[in-house]
């Protein structure tokens, strides 16, 4: 009788430092996508954010030169949460005059995009194995 | 007559002839045994080990940052406002004939606050209205452990040397060579603020004397005479930050992709004023914290760690906070802005 008993506290014991008290995570599911200008090239360069619109999560992936990327919350590419999200795309782009040097990264992306208070991109994420979204953006006006 | 017999051997034959069942070793097998099992207990206590190691390397890290907020509250305690993490121009000064700014080469913030950090002795050896190129180098290459964190940097290895590299801009762009004179290097990075736009729209106006919106950023120099810095004109207090020490971030922990470590612009010497990403960060949307060393997000400007999944910051307040790689960006923003007048999420 005593046996069980102690052979059962010690396997609630390794099921609880198997779990562990991990973090509450929002369920993801894979995003991947193209942004592009409305004459068909591709922006080259930045980032592309979802802002979920009900969960306190972003999503985020790096834009390759082709113009796709891959969207990612808890890893690099574990997807979005599923449901309406605000669209940014964040480009860096450094010409300031201190260092001359050639420009190589194709259109520039107007940075209205680039903040959640004036974007005006937006997506729907469902709750399936794969999503594919195309995102369509305007080149800055001056630069 | 045989026990006689057998008596009249000498005592030692009379021993090997008895004993040699107690004598007997351990056989293969059981040692083989034995080591499987010491194998065994190893393996299990080494994950342990392990976890010991690396959450001594994170208090360590959180106690450097803890001792880095002590003394910039102790600078603002003395000058009544943080120091600036360097000095340059606004973005409608262009830069003079040969292509430099005022203030630009002058050491960062680093350096400002190595006599609060008991490093007395250091400080005396700069010059902080000198250009960084102009002192001897033994000074320029010596690093401060205060200022390294364990994860990923020893104090025998965290000099950037004297380099000509290949720039390459985060949009992609080459900017061709550039000569950085050597020197120490930091893990730590002062809160520049958020990616807000300044005047001119572009997303890397932040930089700029003046625009940041955190507690640690580029003031424009005030200038006396020829071309000499004398002061800093924006001047972050306390009273600047209207949303609450508590809700901003101060000082945080640099994103460096494994084969950038010691490497200017990611990991360059951090005394070195020109190049903000060798000892600020911004964070907010679009500049998200790297998740480890090979995030292909990460960039030049963001927040990271080598820890594993978290990254430690000092707020404003002087409190040291375990920060997750996944923050919300929006969070990131407000946290990092010190006057958005926005609530601050959960973090």
């Amino acid at each position: 009788m005593y046996r069980w008993a102690s052979s059962i506290l010690t396997l609630t014991f390794a099921c609880l430092l198997l779990t562990g008290c991990g973090e509450s995570r929002v369920a993801t599911y894979p995003v991947k996508g193209k942004v592009r200008f409305a004459n068909g090239a591709p922006v080259r360069t930045g980032i592309v954010e979802f802002g979920s619109e009900d969960q306190q999560v972003t999503a985020s992936g790096k834009i390759q030169t082709d113009g796709t990327f891959v969207l990612g919350t808890y890893t690099a590419d574990d997807g979005a949460a599923a449901g309406e999200h605000k669209v940014i795309v964040m480009q860096l782009i450094i010409n300031d005059g201190l260092i001359k040097h050639v420009h190589d990264h194709g259109g520039a992306v107007d940075p209205m995009f680039a903040s959640y208070q004036t974007t005006t991109l937006k997506a729907v994420v469902e709750a399936k194995e794969s999503n594919e979204i195309e995102l369509i953006v305007e080149p800055a006006k001056r630069r | 007559m045989k026990s006689q017999k057998l008596g009249l051997k000498s005592p030692e034959n009379r021993q090997d002839s008895q004993i040699p069942h107690k004598r007997q070793g351990f056989t293969l097998i059981e040692l083989l045994v034995v080591i499987a099992i010491i194998a065994l207990l190893v393996a299990l206590l080494m994950p342990a080990v392990q976890q010991a190691r690396a959450a001594a390397r994170r208090s360590q890290c959180q106690n450097n940052l803890k001792q880095i907020a002590l003394a910039l509250h102790n600078f603002h305690d003395t000058f009544q406002a943080f120091p600036p993490a360097r000095l340059i121009m606004d973005e409608t000064q262009p830069p003079n004939d040969e292509g430099t700014l005022i203030g630009l080469d002058e050491p960062s913030w680093l350096v400002r606050i190595l006599p609060q950090l008991e490093q007395n002795a250091f400080y005396t050896q700069w010059d902080i209205y000198k250009p960084y190129g102009m002192h001897p180098i033994e000074v320029r290459r010596q690093p401060v452990n205060v200022f390294l964190c364990p994860e990923r940097h020893s104090a025998t290895n965290a000099v950037a040397p004297d380099s000509r590299i290949e720039v390459t801009f985060p949009c992609g762009c080459p900017a061709g060579a550039q000569i950085v004179p050597g020197g120490a290097v930091t893990d730590y990075a002062g809160n520049h603020g958020d990616p807000s736009p300044g005047t001119s729209g572009l997303q890397t106006d932040f930089y700029w004397g003046g625009n940041g919106t955190g507690v640690l950023i580029s003031s424009r120099p005030k200038i006396v005479g020829e071309g000499i810095a004398q002061t800093w004109v924006d001047k972050i207090s306390m009273g600047e930050i209207d949303d609450g020490t508590s809700n901003t971030l101060m000082v945080g922990e640099t994103h460096v992709p494994k084969d950038q470590m010691n490497k200017s612009p990611y990991n360059g010497p951090a005394y070195f004023g020109r190049h903000v990403s060798h000892f600020c960060r911004i964070g907010g949307p679009g500049i998200p914290i790297a998740h480890n060393s090979t995030d292909p997000r990460g960039n030049l400007f963001s927040y990271g760690s080598d820890h594993t999944g978290y990254v430690n910051f000092a707020l404003a307040d002087g409190s040291v906070r375990t920060i997750s790689t996944s923050l919300n960006t929006r969070v990131l923003a407000n946290l990092s802005h010190r006057a958005d007048g926005q609530t601050v999420g959960e973090f």
